[in-house]
């Protein structure tokens, strides 16, 4: 079963479509979404976490088809959702707020208390737990923004620009992280560092002006790259192939 | 649930204001501490102390946190949530309303001990305390509701100002008076009200959880349109419900004082027992300074116990119920009918003479002009003074004159 499936998915902010008639499926394993500035995927990852409704075309999350109200409740049980901007209570301790977006979740009381330290533990806060909010530097924020997106039984978890302001060490152990959740659960990334994805992601999707413009491996994606092309790396030179060709074939 | 509660109290900035709002309920209380002797004025005090200041900080608050998610930046993370949305909120809400019914039950606690040690047992009015109920409930929800529709800075401050003021302005004893002052024992506070006032704060708090974020992608005509008509509906139900507090029915045995020879007896509400001493001691001196002369009634009624006889109220100091107990004494007020206004005018100025006279001897005073409790034409306040100079025996002399003149035809 796969994590997501996405069929024909349009959206659009009043008149100006973000997203045109997108394909895509994501199954275990970590997939990325790989896009310049401005290309749908945060437009399309508020989709898929059921924050904006789709304007048309068939969403599938977890195996259930969403388009009511009522199953995007229901999925919202098991998706973890860490968004590009992370919103937080600064007055409330790290593990007040975890517990809280894990009852948000609706994780059941009995557990509650263990899917949060396990969180906690998990992104490395577990000491930090008693801190306030406000008091964790931006590193520590963003690794408590995805302990809430993980906390509970979490089928799929999305994150949006998730190593924005961590520093080197701790993107790598970020990439451990996700590496570990991509063991119980679908994780779906946006990106646009090319070296996260070389990193941790087993599929990747490139995607341009709303519109998935290449889907496969990283290994698929940087062969495609023909010779002469920018980049640094083979990935980033199949990146860059991509987005080329998009713009040419537009 | 229980766990999100526990730490929405603990994040509530009204853990720290809760001493402060319970401070000045206190100051409240204490500028009204002589009305505690008797339980309808405790009741009424109780009510009064734990609303007048704390609305204020109350809605304040209350749409300061409300406004927390969209100071935090929480929107998206709160629209892809599991848990229905109510929820959330009456979790949050109640965080802040505990602490409004916290400082009326510390407040009602501190007070009933208070009074209990004074007259012994008995307890605070219920009704009084759903009043306080009602209004701290109707001020939370109004407060988190402003702060769940608006972003801005100024609204905390703004609904909590508005608070404070209607409490100030709102007409005396209208249905949505935030509280009372008083609470004599003559009255009680109207069931129609209370129950359309706990209606009204029902359909508030339920305006607060229900109705979505201005800024939520989708807002439910349903989920909008009932909590609203019902809302109207309640406070439409409060607007027609009558007065605050109404008469109560006046008690089958009232409470009175033993007889004694030539002094009026006095009868109190049951609920007046602590005023009963110092009623007498009024009647007393009374009887003491009408010295024969002046007629008095058998027995001087507390205020509502009776619609036809001679009236007082009963009052924790004894200068005003003598006062009272005077007037009660003149013809006027012993159903004395007059053939013309000429003759009402001149027995009303007579009258006043000797209430004033009676007043001034039973309450030891040589001079009525310069007292400012009597409000008199000057000539009134000349002859008292001058008769009050007089010795004893000719001052009883001129106001047995005066009673000849005024109770003609009363019987006297």
């Amino acid at each position: 079963m796969p994590g997501l499936e996405v069929v024909g998915l349009v959206q659009s902010y009043g008149s100006r479509t973000i997203i045109s008639g997108l394909t895509m499926r994501a199954d275990a394993g970590v997939t990325a979404l790989l896009g310049p500035n401005g290309a749908g995927k945060s437009t399309l990852l508020r989709t898929l976490a059921t924050v904006t409704p789709p304007g048309g075309g068939e969403l599938r999350l977890l195996g259930r088809k969403v388009d009511s109200e009522k199953d995007a409740r229901e999925v919202r049980k098991r998706i973890g959702y860490l968004p590009q901007e992370f919103g937080y209570h600064p007055n409330f301790s790290v593990y007040e707020f975890i517990r809280y977006c894990a009852w948000l979740r609706e994780v059941p009381d009995r557990t509650a208390h263990a899917s949060t330290m396990t969180a906690l533990e998990r992104v490395g806060l577990a000491d930090r737990r008693k801190s306030r909010m406000r008091e964790l530097s931006g590193g520590m924020l963003r690794r408590a923004g995805i302990a809430q997106a993980i906390a509970g039984d979490v089928g799929l978890v999305l994150l949006d620009e998730p190593t924005v302001g961590l520093d080197p060490e701790q993107r790598l152990e970020f990439r451990e992280l996700v590496r570990t959740l991509a063991d119980t659960a679908t994780v779906v990334l946006s990106t646009h560092l090319v070296e996260d994805v070389a990193a941790v992601c087993t599929r990747l999707h490139v995607i341009t002006a709303g519109r998935i413009v290449f889907s496969g491996t990283p290994a698929e994606l940087a062969a495609n790259a023909t010779p002469g092309t920018p980049g640094d790396t083979p990935l980033e030179s199949g990146y860059i192939w991509a987005l080329r060709s998009a713009a040419v074939s537009a | 649930m229980k766990t999100m509660f526990g730490i929405e109290l603990r994040r509530s900035i009204m853990l720290w204001l809760l001493p402060f709002t319970l401070a000045a309920g206190a100051l409240v209380a204490w500028g009204w501490s002589e009305t505690w002797l008797v339980w309808p004025e405790a009741s009424a005090t109780t009510s009064f102390a734990a609303t007048r200041f704390s609305v204020a900080v109350l809605a304040g608050v209350a749409a300061w946190s409300a406004q927390r998610d969209r100071r935090g930046g929480l929107r998206d993370q709160l629209v892809a949530i599991a848990r229905p949305a109510w929820q959330v909120e009456a979790v949050h809400l109640l965080g802040t309303m505990a602490y409004a019914w916290i400082g009326l039950l510390i407040t009602a606690l501190s007070i009933q001990l208070l009074v209990m040690a004074k007259i012994g047992p008995g307890f605070l009015w219920p009704s009084y305390l759903l009043l306080g109920l009602t209004t701290l409930t109707f001020s939370v929800a109004v407060g988190h509701l402003a702060g769940r529709l608006s972003s801005s800075r100024l609204i905390p401050p703004l609904i909590g100002a508005t608070m404070l003021v209607a409490g100030f302005i709102a007409p005396p004893n209208a249905p949505f008076d935030l509280s009372v002052v008083t609470g004599p024992a003559k009255l009680e506070l109207n069931p129609s009200v209370l129950a359309a006032r706990s209606a009204f704060a029902a359909a508030c708090v339920v305006l607060a959880i229900t109705i979505p974020r201005t800024s939520a992608p989708s807002r439910p005509t349903k989920q909008v349109a009932v909590p609203l008509l019902a809302g109207v509906i309640t406070l439409g139900w409060l607007t027609v419900s009558g007065p605050l507090q109404v008469p109560r029915a006046p008690v089958a045995r009232p409470l009175c004082a033993e007889p004694a020879a030539g002094v009026p007896r006095v009868c109190v509400w049951p609920e007046n027992r602590a005023y009963l001493n110092d009623a007498t001691r009024a009647a007393r001196l009374i009887a003491s300074a009408a010295g024969g002369a002046v007629p008095l009634p058998d027995t001087y009624y507390d205020e509502g116990l009776s619609e036809d006889k001679p009236t007082f109220t009963a009052l924790s100091t004894i200068n005003p119920m003598i006062a009272d107990m005077a007037i009660a004494t003149m013809p006027s007020f012993r159903g004395c009918r007059d053939k013309s206004e000429a003759d009402a005018e001149e027995r009303a100025t007579i009258g006043g003479e000797i209430w004033v006279w009676m007043t001034a001897r039973a309450s030891g005073l040589k001079s009525v002009t310069n007292d400012s409790s009597f409000l008199l034409p000057a000539e009134v306040g000349r002859d008292v003074d001058a008769a009050l100079a007089k010795p004893h025996d000719k001052q009883l002399a001129w106001v047995k004159r005066q009673v000849a003149r005024t109770w003609e035809g009363c019987g006297a």
